[in-house]
């Protein structure tokens, strides 16, 4: 078709043209080409280029319909399809505000749960990076009397794979722990994790470059006197650009890590996401894989820290799996007294189930409020689509009495359904594209899936549906009503035919209010979870208290007190910092915890009542650091430091908790899990409470002098005077000056307790969005229908004008009609709510899911903005004109 | 109402500008007959389309001349009139004239005189 000009010679726009040319019917196409050809060089010779190109496509645009007719009209049985179709652009064209309202309630409803889908999808329904992820399991304890996850040793967990038949790998894993990367020019802190040498290798999970681990690996010297040869690591994509350059050359060389030197033998993909459990606290954003070395099988029996997966055989049934499990924790409890006394067993999760726990419960509520708010928008989009009919009542009449039968009517309504639902799938796409773009924006930082979470084909076709779906449903009542019309032909102005609509209309109101009150009752929970969590008392003033978290490894423990008191000083020497003092772990960093197990010791030794609670080792300035106050007894003093007996500081929860009411101050406790063997400690002190994981966390926390467990990490809390951001890089500055050796992190506490709210904070906000949403659709609702009212029984409110009923009489009475509309709406919402409270149960804090504060609120909200979506339609109504109406009776 | 009894709009000016032509006209002198009649544009591809109908029902003919050089060896179409579209042309005038002898004596109309 090109060789139509000289090559040289322009022709009219290439992508246009070539469009047309598909679309055009063969046989004529090269007649019109041609023909359009000529006119456009004509048009451009004497109005220039921009007009003929203009002209242009205006020709292509309406060449559309006699082409698509042209070709198709006769295989869509004809005219009449065709017809439809053209008349409904016609009807959208003549009535755009109705239209444009149906389409952007639709798009609305379509373009949010498709973005929620994408999440849905992107997280829940998407298989695990692994190879085979169906079989892979997370394997915990379980001991008796504990509702606590209990980690496995490594014995423990590798003796699985070898005695039970259903299980065919084991691997297992420590905690992700924070250390220093060294070796490069500039020392930084690295997320690190060890593991079995296997793990990578039976998840599936493949390096981009270099190799992935091997057995020899795992292999530790086999003579004590020789040193170890420097182990193996594989580096995260992330660590390898940031470190690194992303050095092509960097597979083979040795760096430090926590100390160490290994090996770095492999590179991980750049999309690559080790994916795990959040109960086994191995962070998705580890930089460092190392090794295990040595034969695991014969490591400590008591040391159960190690986190395990398994992959089962295949083709073994689950509860074959499970009656395997328990027979080897039998076998266990029989050969080891400390299982005995546990009564330990083992449960296993599947792996995709395990690691979307936590996330599952915000994902679905988030889903089925974005549900609801397409629910509202169907109503809604079908009451306007009611309205628009009973508007052209009039016409559909006159067209049934030429003869269109009540099929020929409502095919006609449910194409021009199908324009809508076009036109809506097409804007519902483009707002789901923002909006997925706005979730990605919105993210909490520890929703770890969340890169794959976009619009896919899947996503797109479940839209398409969605808006075929929903258009279909609200356009199925007007047409119906149209196909009714059709029978009462007689009524060709179409009052009385309409009977229906008021009743239909009126339910979609309720329905739309109720299911508004559904969505705003359980944004009200979640509102005033937030509420609650952000008044827990910290026992802390986060907006003053600056962190600097720093390893130490390489120093022997009779070294580290020594340096956590020149962190002390040097911090205190900084202008704007007040008091300072060390503890380890920092509260709510979201990094490490520590817990120890507990008995009063007032109860018999062996007793398996141990509870599990938090500890930290603190400095004796700490206390006064943080700003937690000492409700009894003392805080801790530098001879506790020294040897002698341990002494402990509890906090306000264990007081109250261990000691039976009475005074904990001299009484003593036995705590296990600090080091080796069980400590006892005299309580000499009782201070307030603090979280240790997030808001919700009410465990207890015991405190101990800094010796009881000497951390290889170290965080100095400062409380500062005035601005905390003024202060920071003079901390950092400073802190850094004592050993440049280590990189320091200087973080403000505001911070951390800002992110552990954060996936709070996101659930609610977009439940507050939807909830917007559904209550604006709402009103447009209720307006559109009180007006309708208002318009047909314009000639009811002159009479009642004529009788001396006033203005505002008349105003109070239709806003009482839509008063009684929404409270209809709002009692049946209330039990929707109740039900729907119940299902966010597990986001709750603080308040249960018949919260009165909140259904009063909600029930108050909707009503109010029902007495404002009245008022316009009522003033009108008050406008009533007495003598028109007489003069029309 | 059977198909093709009575020609919609744009059939009845693309047959009257047929009509106008006297002897033939391809679809380009279709489109300028009606650019100059109406005053208002129309769309290339309707009026080609239009023709092609308009042979299908039998109410115009069709020749495809021979190429010429100047339009790089593309043939051209051109249509004329046939008996039977010029039957259905008079027809309907005769119809339409009678609906306007009775609507003539309207006010409306009688103003545009």
């Amino acid at each position: 078709m090109d060789d139509l000009q000289p090559p040289c010679q322009e022709g009219p726009p290439r992508l246009v043209r070539s469009l047309l040319g598909r679309m055009l019917p063969p046989g004529q196409r090269e007649l019109i080409l041609d023909d359009l050809n000529s006119l456009w060089q004509e048009r451009r010779a004497v109005d220039g280029r921009r007009s003929a190109d203009r002209w242009y496509r205006r020709q292509a645009l309406s060449a559309a319909w006699p082409a698509i007719h042209a070709r198709f009209g006769r295989a869509l049985n004809g005219r009449s399809v065709a017809q439809d179709l053209r008349y409904s652009v016609v009807q959208l064209r003549r009535h755009p505000g109705v239209g444009a309202l149906v389409v952007l309630t639709l798009a609305l409803g379509i373009g949010s749960t498709a973005s929620i889908f994408s999440v849905v999808r992107g997280t829940l329904l998407r298989p695990l990076p692994y190879e085979d992820p169906a079989s892979l399991v997370m394997v915990t304890a379980a001991v008796e009397g504990s509702q606590e996850i209990h980690f496995l040793s490594t014995p423990d967990a590798l003796g699985m794979a070898d005695d039970v038949a259903a299980v065919a790998e084991v691997a297992v894993l420590g905690e992700t722990t924070v250390g220093p990367l060294t070796g490069i020019d500039r020392p930084q802190h690295v997320k690190a994790n060890w593991m079995s040498w296997n793990t990578f290798s039976m998840l599936g999970v493949d390096v981009a470059r270099g190799r992935s681990f091997v057995e020899a690996d795992g292999l530790g010297s086999s003579d004590p006197n020789v040193p170890e040869s420097p182990g193996a690591a594989i580096l995260s994509h992330g660590l390898w650009v940031r470190a690194f350059g992303a050095d092509p050359e960097l597979v083979g060389r040795t760096i430090g890590v926590w100390g160490d030197d290994v090996t770095v033998v492999g590179v991980l993909p750049q999309d690559a996401a080790i994916e795990l459990p959040p109960a086994l606290n191995v962070g998705s954003d580890v930089d460092v894989w190392l090794v295990y070395r040595g034969d695991l099988r014969d490591w400590d029996r008591d040391a159960d820290w190690f986190r395990a997966l398994a992959r089962t055989t295949p083709g073994v049934s689950r509860t074959a799996l499970a009656r395997q499990v328990d027979a080897y924790a039998a076998r266990l409890r029989n050969d080891h007294p400390r299982h005995a006394l546990e009564g330990t067993r083992f449960r296993l999760t599947p792996l995709d189930q395990a690691v979307h726990d936590g996330i599952r419960g915000p994902i679905l509520a988030l889903f089925a409020a974005v549900v609801l708010v397409l629910l509202v928008a169907s109503a809604n989009a079908a009451n306007l689509l009611l309205a628009r009919g009973t508007v052209r009542s009039g016409e559909m009449a006159l067209r049934a009495a030429l003869g269109a039968g009540r099929g020929r009517l409502t095919a006609q309504l449910l194409t021009e359904s199908g324009v809508l639902a076009a036109l809506a799938t097409i804007l519902g796409v483009a707002l789901a594209r923002i909006g997925v773009d706005v979730l990605h924006r919105l993210r909490p930082p520890d929703l770890v899936s969340f890169d794959t979470v976009r619009l896919d084909p899947v996503v797109l076709l479940f839209a398409v549906v969605l808006g075929v779906l929903t258009t279909l449903a609200a356009g199925t009542l007007p047409a119906l009503q149209a196909g009714r019309l059709a029978d009462t032909a007689s009524s060709v102005r179409g009052r009385r035919g309409a009977g229906m609509v008021p009743r239909a209309r009126e339910t979609l109101v309720v329905l739309q209010v109720a299911l508004s009150v559904m969505l705003l009752g359980g944004t009200a929970l979640l509102v005033r979870t937030f509420g609650e969590l952000q008044a827990v008392p910290l026992g802390f003033d986060p907006d003053r208290i600056l962190t600097a978290t720093a390893t130490q490894t390489l120093r022997p423990p009779p070294e580290r007190q020594a340096y956590e008191r020149e962190l002390v000083r040097a911090a205190l020497s900084i202008p704007g910092v007040e008091r300072a003092g060390i503890v380890f772990p920092l509260p709510m960093n979201g990094v490490y915890e520590r817990t120890a197990e507990y008995v009063p010791d007032a109860m018999a030794a062996g007793s398996t009542a141990w509870r599990r609670i938090y500890y930290r080792t603190v400095s004796e300035e700490y206390f006064g650091a943080m700003g937690l106050e000492i409700l009894q007894g003392r805080g801790f003093q530098p001879e506790d430091e020294l040897e002698g007996q341990l002494v402990v500081v509890v906090d306000r929860q264990l007081a109250s908790q261990a000691f039976d009411g009475g005074d904990p101050v001299g009484r003593t406790v036995r705590v296990s899990g600090i080091g080796w063997d069980t400590v006892r400690a005299r309580v000499v002190g009782v201070v307030e409470w603090t979280p240790q994981r997030d808001h919700r966390d009410a465990r207890p926390t015991a405190y101990f002098p800094r010796r009881a467990y000497l951390s290889h990490e170290v965080s100095l809390v400062a409380r500062v005077r005035g601005d905390a951001g003024i202060v920071t890089s003079a901390l950092a500055e400073g802190i850094r000056a004592v050993d440049r050796r280590f990189p320091v992190d200087v973080t403000p506490m505001s911070r951390y307790v800002g992110d552990r709210l954060a996936r709070a904070r996101f659930v609610m906000v977009l439940m507050q969005t939807f909830a917007a949403v559904a209550l604006a659709l709402t009103a447009i609702g209720l307006y559109g229908v009180l007006s309708y009212t208002v318009r047909q029984r314009s000639r009811e409110m002159g009479v009642r004008r004529a009788l001396g009923e006033s203005r505002g009489d008349l105003t109070a009475r239709v806003v009482g009609s839509g008063l009684a509309l929404a409270a209809a709406g709002v009692g049946l919402g209330t039990v929707g709510a109740l039900a729907a409270g119940s299902g966010l149960r597990s986001q709750l804090y603080g308040i249960e899911p018949w919260d009165p504060v909140s259904a009063g609120w909600t029930a108050g909200t909707v009503l109010v903005v029902a007495a404002l979506a009245s008022l316009i339609p009522a003033l009108r109504a008050g406008c009533a004109d007495p003598m028109r109406a007489l003069r029309e009776e | 109402m059977g198909r093709g009894d009575t020609p919609g709009a744009l059939e009845q000016m693309v047959l009257l500008a047929l009509a106008g032509r006297a002897g033939e006209a391809a679809g380009r002198e279709v489109y300028e007959a009606l650019i100059a009649a109406t005053g208002h544009e129309v769309s290339v591809a309707a009026i080609h389309i239009t023709l092609s109908r308009l042979e299908e029902k039998g109410w115009a003919l069709s020749r495809t001349e021979a190429p010429e050089p100047g339009r790089g060896g593309k043939p051209r179409r051109w249509y004329r009139l046939s008996e039977e579209g010029g039957r259905v042309l008079a027809d309907l005038r005769a119809r339409m004239a009678r609906l306007w002898e009775g609507a003539s004596g309207h006010p409306h109309l009688r103003g545009d005189g």
